[in-house]
């Protein structure tokens, strides 16, 4: 087995140092050594999106990627993704849309779309659809999960701009 | 507050496991770590049928970070497994079925190791003839697959006289469906942690019927049931799956021997592999109607593949029997169903219990019959369909909760609204429909739901029920209906869902029955608890309980308000009078079993009903399909959660969108030749049409303020939709699934 190797990397705003084995896959490396659980694996071969965290502003597999690569990066994993007792708008959105249901697709899912706002604030349905082809989720039919996107784009425009018409009626 | 008004149910509040399922808190069984566990790793068959000669577990034994392997010998307790029938093992003993037969088992310090160690495992086989088709099965001499032979049920239905129908029928047509093997693909692949101390057995592992895994579970190790306590964790989807020999089994199995924590994780690939899947059924299918549409006589020989263990074989077969004529008041009915096992992975429950497939055949038919009678679709299916007493295939006289009609009008409307885009040279638009009912529940025999209400010393409310949230909204449905009793607010209840040492046995969530069964019993708990609740507090007052009325955690008198006791005093109350501060509820739905011989019966106490329609858009150049809307309308009794309502509809338009078109489970020689995503299609967020989810309102009066069941129901007409879509748009119909652009392309270039 190939010695352990010390790395360090922003997760979630707070800088850690862990040593790992070079095979390792990040996605081993956050649930296993930081116990950041919320991030699901559900092929552990890149096709289903459940490992989706935010690398350096993208979206990554983190079933794909090597731990080591993560050295130095900064990382967003759905622990990061609101602030405790706050929810960011796009998980306040899929509560109120309805959006989740068995809820293992969904922190990837989040993730997925939170890459998806922070590069296009007005995403059309198409768009949406697109970000999220990668992430599969069997319970939702997706309907749900692309109003909750597009709502929580809405809402996301309105802070940043409070003089914008009001938003949309549930 | 009048009685008659309901204040938290039929609102679509936030789910109760919304938040923790949001910031990544949901605790599912992957996720649980114990210092010291060992992680497991199971040896399955690579042969489809073979007898096993020895096992040698020597050089896995030595192995680095090995702590031990296991076989049948190391099964403390009974080795045989199943609900229905008892044929499958833990760990196979001398025969091995299909591709993917637990074999051995190692515990090791590290996954990596337990895996290396499998593979070490030399497992001396004798191959025997594999079967691999129903056909196959049933021939003369086959090889037999158990000792009682290839055929695990059979179950015929007879009502009125089909060879007179036949004679008296204007036009009968004949058609032969068949349908794919389909995986469940819930995006959590099984997992579950054992851990044994001081005596007692703990597994934490998601389970669609905790208690009965603790019975099966316990009966394998050898433990008394007292012993096992199982916890369900959250469940990352299972849509019938997800009980019985799943990796909380295993690793109770090893806890027990090694006295370690003890945990298992199926890859993706292994649970493609090891799980049950939808029955592939080959239907053969008459019907015979008069020239004006009535339909008088329906013959249906079913054949389906159970593969290698009858599993809920039984249960497939007889929800199929009971549904294969469809939503239509037909008066001459026989069917035969015959379930065959296979050396094929094996056949379990899966979302609609067999129904998806004799749907898409009633269905096909009903379209048939239309266009050779020159019909609309929805007039022949109108003609025909169910009403408020009708009298079903099994011969049971429907109640009130029956708003098929409306279903049907309301998708019309709603089809007519969005119109057809006319078609091109290259590709063709059209609308299909597809109707269906379905019975909640278990099909003709008792199945009863436990639930418990417990309030403490500060008034605060528990719910006890045995069944966990399989991602569905189970857990927020009963706690509306408690809420809605209690008149209090959501947030006032917690629940406790599938753990067996504090739960009552609720039954499986399965049959869509959760909500109906699950739901009144539910409300009969709470009924109980405000009873007691206000008895004490009428007595506090010095008043006649029937004057008092419960209000956001206050008895009151409406006509003098200030003379009120919190629940807290009540309580109180109750434990001075040494009343218990608990109440139970257990509904089981009157039902009257099928005749063995003829299929009559009542076997469920009330159905739901639905109509979905399906505008596609063909490709003939290259047979591919694009669904372009669904527009479903479904009577689902009173929805208790219609968010939570319409989020299952969705959901069920996407697996009968993948049912339909793209999902097959590839055989070759009962090897999957596709267990991983990239190779089994499952539906994307871009596949999915523009969904309409609408509810026709029916409330069912045996039910929790009108409720019956939504989970199944919303899968069912989508397939028959999209199908007969495809055939108004091209002419062709498709008789087996899924149609895949390569199939749809053969049917339009022959």
């Amino acid at each position: 087995m190939a010695d352990k190797q010390k790395i360090r990397f922003k997760v979630n705003g707070a800088w850690r140092e862990v040593e790992t084995r070079p095979d390792r896959i990040l996605l081993d490396l956050l649930r296993e050594e930081l116990c950041l659980t919320g991030t699901k694996k559900g092929c552990g071969e890149g096709e289903c999106g459940a490992c989706t965290v935010i690398m350096n502003g993208r979206t990554v597999l983190s079933c794909l990627i090597p731990a080591l690569k993560a050295d130095g990066a900064e990382i967003m994993t759905i622990e990061g993704l609101g602030e405790e007792g706050r929810l960011h708008p796009l998980q306040q959105a899929f509560l109120e849309e309805g959006a989740v249901q068995c809820g293992y697709c969904t922190p990837g899912m989040l993730l997925s779309a939170k890459a998806l706002l922070d590069e296009n604030p007005e995403p059309s349905v198409e768009e949406v659809k697109r970000a999220i082809s990668g992430n599969l989720c069997r319970c939702t039919g997706y309907t749900k999960i692309i109003r909750a996107v597009r709502a929580a784009a809405e809402t996301l425009r309105e802070d940043l701009d409070p003089g914008q018409p009001t938003r949309r009626k549930r | 507050m009048s009685k008659e008004s309901c204040d938290v149910v039929g609102r679509s509040v936030f789910r109760v496991d919304g938040l923790d399922k949001l910031t990544g808190k949901a605790c599912y069984a992957g996720d649980i770590a114990f210092p010291r566990m060992l992680h497991l790793k199971l040896l399955r068959s690579d042969r489809p049928h073979a007898k096993i000669l020895g096992i040698q577990t020597g050089e896995a034994e030595t192995h680095p970070g090995v702590v031990a392997v296991f076989t049948c010998r190391d099964i403390p307790g009974t080795n045989q497994i199943g609900r229905d029938k008892p044929d499958q093992t833990v760990l196979c003993v001398d025969k091995v079925r299909f591709i993917g037969d637990p074999v051995a088992m190692v515990a090791a310090e590290t996954p990596e190791a337990a895996e290396e160690a499998a593979a070490l495992i030399r497992v001396e086989y004798e191959d025997l003839p594999g079967i691999f088709s129903p056909e196959e099965a049933l021939m003369p001499g086959a090889a037999k697959i158990h000792p009682h032979g290839n055929i695990l049920m059979e179950q015929t239905l007879l009502r009125g006289d089909p060879d007179q129908g036949l004679k008296d029928a204007e036009v009968v047509i004949t058609n032969t469906y068949r349908t794919q093997m389909v995986e469940h693909a819930y995006l959590e692949p099984e997992a579950g942690v054992a851990s044994f101390a001081e005596g007692k057995m703990t597994v934490w592992m998601p389970s669609k019927y905790s208690h009965y895994d603790q019975r099966e579970l316990a009966d394998a190790i050898g433990l008394p049931r007292e012993k096992v306590r199982v916890v369900n964790t959250t469940i990352g989807g299972c849509f019938g799956d997800k009980t019985s020999l799943s990796p909380g089994y295993y690793a109770a199995l090893a806890a027990l021997k090694t006295r370690r924590p003890a945990k298992m994780v199926y890859s993706r690939e292994e649970s493609f592999i090891a799980t049950r899947k939808r029955h592939p059924f080959i239907i053969q299918y008459t019907t015979g109607a008069t020239r004006d549409g009535r339909i008088l006589v329906a013959k249906v020989e079913i054949v389906a593949d159970t593969g290698a263990y009858c599993a809920s074989g039984p249960t497939v077969l007889v929800k199929s029997l009971i549904h294969a004529a469809g939503p239509y008041e037909i008066s001459n009915v026989s069917m035969k169903v015959t379930f065959v096992y296979t050396n094929n992975p094996v056949g379990g429950s899966m979302r609609g219990l067999g129904v998806p497939q004799v749907a898409f055949a009633h269905e096909s038919q009903i379209d048939i019959l239309a266009e050779k009678l020159g019909m609309d679709p929805f007039d022949i299916r109108l003609k025909n369909g169910f009403r408020p007493g009708s009298v079903t295939a099994t011969g049971q006289q429907l109640g009130d909760s029956v708003n098929l009609v409306e279903t049907m009008t309301t998708v019309r409307a709603e089809m007519a609204r969005i119109g057809t885009p006319p078609s091109t040279a290259s590709k063709k638009y059209g609308w299909g429909v597809g109707a269906m009912f379905y019975g909640i529940g278990a099909g003709g025999r008792s199945n009863p739901g436990g639930a418990r209400l417990e309030v403490d010393d500060a008034g605060a409310f528990t719910l006890f029920v045995g069944i966990g949230d399989v991602g569905q909204g189970s857990s927020t449905a009963l706690v509306q209906i408690a809420a809605e009793v209690l008149n209090c607010r959501v947030e006032e209840i917690r629940v406790v869902a599938g753990d067996t040492d504090c739960c009552p046995d609720s039954g499986v969530t399965a049959a869509s029955r959760v909500t109906y069964i699950v739901g009144r019993s539910v409300q009969i708990a709470a009924q109980r608890l405000k009873g007691q609740l206000q008895e004490a507090a009428a007595s506090i007052i010095g008043l006649a309980p029937g004057n008092l009325q419960l209000d956001n955690g206050f008895f009151l008198c409406p006509e003098d308000p200030l003379r009120r006791v919190s629940v807290p005093q009540a309580v109180a109350k109750l434990k001075e009078k040494e009343i218990p501060l608990s109440a139970e509820g257990v509904f089981d739905p009157e039902f009257i079993a099928l005749d063995p011989k003829t299929g009559q019966g009542e076997p469920m106490a009330t159905y739901a009903f639905a109509t979905q329609a399906a505008l596609v858009a063909v490709d003939v150049e290259s047979g591919e399909v694009e669904v372009l809307s669904i527009v479903a309308c479904h009577d689902v009794g009173k929805a208790i959660n219609p968010d939570c309502v319409t989020g299952q509809i969705e959901g069920g338009v996407s697996m009968g969108l993948g049912f339909s078109l793209t999902e097959e489970i590839l055989l070759e020689e009962g090897r999957i030749r596709n267990p991983r995503f990239s190779q089994y299609f499952m539906p994307t967020a871009l596949d999915m049409p523009e969904t309409v989810s609408l509810i026709a309102d029916a409330p069912e009066a045996t039910g929790p303020f009108g409720a019956k069941g939504v989970g199944e129901p919303a899968l069912l007409p989508t397939t028959p939709a999209i199908i007969n879509a495809i055939h108004a748009a091209t002419g062709i119909r498709v008789k087996e699934l899924p149609a895949t652009p390569e199939r749809l392309w053969r049917l339009l270039h022959s």
